[in-house]
């Protein structure tokens, strides 16, 4: 047993872990559910916001989600990292709304091939990002998905492949095909840049 | 041997062990196509990494602490309704069996030996046989109940 001046016992209750929280979650302590939020909504909305491109909808998407943990509370069981657990909680949310019908057009395609370049430098670095952006979202769902995991989240190849619950062939195979696609299609901008 | 796409992508993410991505890294020094691709891959890596993401300041513990106490409550509802609705169920079988005709079965009345023997007088130790006079009397006159009525 743990002495009341522990420091490592203190440290557990100021900063207690993500399992912990679901424990106390699944026994009706709420305020569980609120240090998770802060812990973690802005990885949600991140991926969230990365994938579907429209921050109304991440927050919805980050919303469900947490949503879905509050529910799966009492069944939670330490089989993998929380947060990977989590990330396929908000991959399934991804996917499921990439099924519905589209409620608003992508963003225009950016002309990041005219003739004559802007002269201001933060003009020309502000399309050169709203081409990458345009890119990413005309990738397919599951190619986009392993991108944004891998490029932005910087998981690793076996990480995606349990956030996805893809095959690890898979989730290799769509990062190559994703990488190649926007290799192409940025390419005027990496030539002039 | 020249590496694959996954493995320069592992490269370019830092996934790789010290010793595959040194012996990879000398490799591309003398392989040019191979330090072409990882050039271009390199390139696209560095340009999608210009898209950074600045959070919107709002906070949703808000809303979803909310969210889920609705859902709390509406869960307990629906447990309540369900098991009211279980009950009334229960209670409506339960009413509607009471209410059923059914055929009562003939009620028995079981009588002992003991009391047999006293009804009919029989007393075997006695050695009166006089009891068995009683005996066929009764039986006598039941038949001749069932003749009348068969008349």
């Amino acid at each position: 047993m743990l002495a009341r001046n522990d420091p490592s016992a203190r440290v557990e209750d100021a900063a207690p872990s993500d399992p912990e929280l679901m424990r106390r979650l699944a026994h009706g302590e709420m305020n569980a559910l609120a240090i998770l939020v802060k812990r973690h909504q802005d990885l949600a909305r991140r991926v969230a916001y990365r994938f579907t491109g429209h921050w109304d909808v991440a927050d919805d998407i980050a919303q469900e989600a947490f949503l879905r943990l509050y529910r799966a509370a009492e069944s939670y069981k330490l089989t993998a990292a929380f947060s990977t657990w989590f990330y396929r909680i908000i991959v399934n949310l991804c996917l499921d709304h990439a099924k519905r019908p589209r409620l608003a057009p992508l963003p225009d395609k950016p002309a990041f091939a005219a003739s004559v370049p802007p002269p201001d430098q933060a003009l020309r670095r502000q399309e050169c990002i709203d081409a990458v952006r345009h890119e990413i979202a005309a990738l397919p769902e599951r190619q986009r998905i392993a991108l944004v995991l891998h490029r932005f989240e910087r998981l690793d190849h076996a990480q995606i492949a349990q956030a996805t619950g893809w095959s690890e062939s898979a989730v290799e195979s769509l990062l190559v095909r994703a990488y190649a696609q926007l290799h192409q299609r940025l390419q005027s901008w990496v030539k002039e840049s | 041997m020249c590496p694959d796409d996954t493995t320069l992508l592992r490269l370019l993410a830092g996934e790789l062990p010290d010793a595959q991505r040194d012996f990879l890294q000398s490799h591309l020094a003398q392989c040019s196509v191979c330090r072409q691709r990882h050039a271009s891959l390199q390139a696209t890596w560095d340009q999608l990494g210009q898209w950074q993401v600045t959070l919107p300041s709002h906070d949703l513990t808000g809303a979803i602490l909310a969210a889920a106490g609705r859902e709390s409550l509406r869960y307990r509802w629906y447990a309540r309704g369900g098991i009211a609705a279980a009950l009334l169920v229960a209670a409506g079988v339960g009413w509607t069996a009471g209410r059923w005709p059914t055929h009562a079965a003939p009620t028995v009345q079981v009588v002992s030996t003991d009391e047999l023997a006293e009804q009919v007088g029989l007393d075997a130790l006695s050695g009166d046989l006089s009891a068995f006079d009683n005996v066929l009397s009764i039986h006598a006159a039941q038949d001749n109940t069932v003749q009348e009525d068969q008349l």
